[in-house]
């Protein structure tokens, strides 16, 4: 009797501890889940100025915001075969542009001063696509499979630089960092391109601005990438996060990783607190966030850590799905969420990698952000 | 007041005449069920923090009232008591649009004191629950359940029941950083059973 009750409970033990994958208890996510808002964001496109119109792309359309007080009013609706799609505040020229799916061209400008739109001719083939960056750069792509795609400025699309992939590579990403803040600005982009195979050949290039350079190619699926400085940190979707100089493109160094997977242009949010830079990311197979920290002074010593956080800010995001963020200062910014609505974060600098309440100065409700 | 006493002298009036009455089964019949019906999330306490969270929705236990079917087998070792098993599908949709599931799979025991055209059976069960929800969560746990039964036999064989109880889920993770997420989990279900007895 007494032999058979060990067994039982051996068996139980060995069953009630099958949990191995989880980050978070099953029952402590569910309760703390929150319903989906109405509102699907899928973009914050910019900011004229503190406290001075911030645009922002959800499903419904085109949304601009005047201040902290006033509502949000709709600007370009989206409706069937015409829907907005992505979208780009051009801090120097006070214009908006947007990208619609809409067949006999689809690149528009929207002047707020005028309410006018105008549309924007797109080159005409080889070009079969195009995609329209944040800060108002446009990604064109050439024939298929012809490997060959252009990056040219929003006014004049006929003349940009080319990149020649290589016959059979497709766009697989572009990547604008998540500390975005003007388009003036924050130029810098990666673009990365995929040619299937087993397994899949990448090729990937840094746009610093004026120019497109080949980068290290051995990277695998990148997730998202962060500038600070002279350096790039780039995570990919395995988790793993390099360091490479802007001087030195070819050569990447694994400085961590961190056994969660990310999405696609996965929130990855640097926090400079003068001696770290510290990441912030929300893992898609994880329910709590996570936190890269790297010594400025030698990214490439043996002293990146990966937190695990799940308090402060993290309490607020860690369930939501970012889709799309803005710098708006030093410790602050907005995040826009899939389901969960929009947020404004002040962390605080120098406890951003804590995992308690001192990691976020402020943050707002859903919907009640302040930019 | 008289009311009140005749409503609570009602089951041990039940009770007596089952035990009284000569019973209907025998050592080896079997009763084999359906069942179909809703749970309803009743409570999750956090043993860290000693926190409960009562209720349906957001801020309590985060779920909505689910959907439940089940198949199970029982036979009898005495006239009042059986024993078997059963495995079942639970679900219930979490507020944030997430599916929480659980697979029940157990041992039950079951004591019949009234029985014959009406079954009123006080059920056991334990055993252990496979459980899944959003952020790719998912876990086996220890299930137990309490359950009161009363099903009624139009003729010899076939049944039609109504029953009700309280399942118990814990949630016991073995790792030091899920220590504070161990939870109890409360559902109350409420089925509708077709039996097949023999």
């Amino acid at each position: 009797m007494k032999k058979t009750l060990i067994i039982i409970a051996a068996i139980a033990l060995l069953f009630s501890s099958c949990n191995a994958d989880a980050t978070g208890g099953l029952f402590k996510t569910i309760t703390e889940a929150r319903e989906a808002l109405t509102i699907k964001h899928m973009q914050v496109v910019g900011r004229k100025g503190a406290n001075d119109t911030l645009w922002f792309l959800t499903r419904e359309g085109l949304f601009v915001k005047k201040n902290n007080a006033t509502g949000a009013e709709s600007v370009v609706k989206s409706v069937e075969g015409n829907r907005v799609q992505s979208s780009a505040y051009l801090n120097d020229a006070a214009k908006l542009l947007y990208k619609t799916d809409k067949d006999d061209g689809s690149l528009f400008e929207y002047d707020p001063a005028t309410n006018v739109t105008t549309p924007k001719a797109v080159p005409p083939a080889p070009i079969t696509d195009f995609r329209l960056m944040p800060n108002g750069k446009v990604v064109l792509k050439g024939a298929k499979d012809s490997g060959e795609f252009w990056v040219a400025d929003y006014n004049d699309l006929n003349n940009g630089k080319k990149i020649d992939a290589g016959a059979g590579f497709d766009l697989y990403g572009l990547f604008t960092p998540s500390d975005y803040e003007k388009s003036d600005t924050s130029k810098e982009f990666i673009l990365s391109f995929v040619k299937s195979g087993s397994p899949n050949e990448y090729r990937n290039y840094y746009h610093d601005g004026t120019n497109v350079k080949a980068m290290n190619n051995d990277l695998g699926p990148i997730a998202n990438f962060a500038v600070i400085g002279t350096d790039l940190y780039i995570l990919t979707d395995e988790g793993a996060l390099h360091h490479v100089k802007t001087n030195t493109l070819n050569v990447a160094v694994k400085l961590k990783d961190n056994t969660v997977g990310y999405e696609r242009n996965a929130f990855f949010y640097p926090v400079d607190d003068g001696t770290n830079v510290h990441f912030i990311t929300n893992p898609s197979s994880s329910d709590s966030m996570s936190v890269f920290s790297v010594v400025k002074a030698d990214p490439n010593a043996d002293t990146t850590t990966v937190g695990t956080i799940k308090n402060g800010y993290a309490a607020v995001l860690k369930d939501t799905f970012i889709v799309s963020s803005l710098k708006l200062d030093e410790e602050t910014f907005l995040v826009a969420t899939q389901k969960h609505g929009m947020y404004s974060v002040k962390v605080d600098k120098n406890n951003v990698s804590k995992n308690d309440d001192t990691n976020v100065q402020e943050i707002s409700k859903a919907e009640e952000y302040t930019f | 007041m008289k009311r009140r006493l005749c409503i609570l002298l009602l089951p041990i009036a039940l009770l007596s005449v089952g035990l009284s009455a000569d019973p209907f089964y025998d050592k080896g019949n079997q009763v084999f069920s359906f069942t179909i019906g809703t749970t309803v999330p009743t409570f999750v306490h956090f043993f860290s923090g000693n926190e409960t969270r009562v209720g349906l929705g957001v801020d309590n236990t985060g779920m909505k009232v689910g959907g439940y079917g089940a198949i199970s087998y029982q036979a009898f070792t005495s006239p009042y008591s059986a024993i078997g098993g059963e495995i079942g599908y639970d679900f219930n949709y979490v507020v944030d649009g997430n599916l929480y599931t659980a697979v029940p799979f157990f041992f039950k025991y079951s004591y019949l004191p009234v029985q014959g055209t009406i079954d009123l059976p006080i059920s056991f069960g334990l055993g252990f629950a496979y459980n899944s929800g959003g952020a790719n969560t998912s876990i086996m746990t220890l299930y137990s359940n309490i359950e009161l039964g009363l099903t009624y036999y139009a003729g010899e064989h076939w049944g039609f029941g109504l029953r009700t109880g309280l399942w118990l889920i814990p949630e016991l993770n073995y790792r030091k950083e899920l220590f504070s997420d161990n939870a109890l989990a409360g559902f109350v279900p409420i089925t509708l059973s077709v039996s097949y007895r023999q």
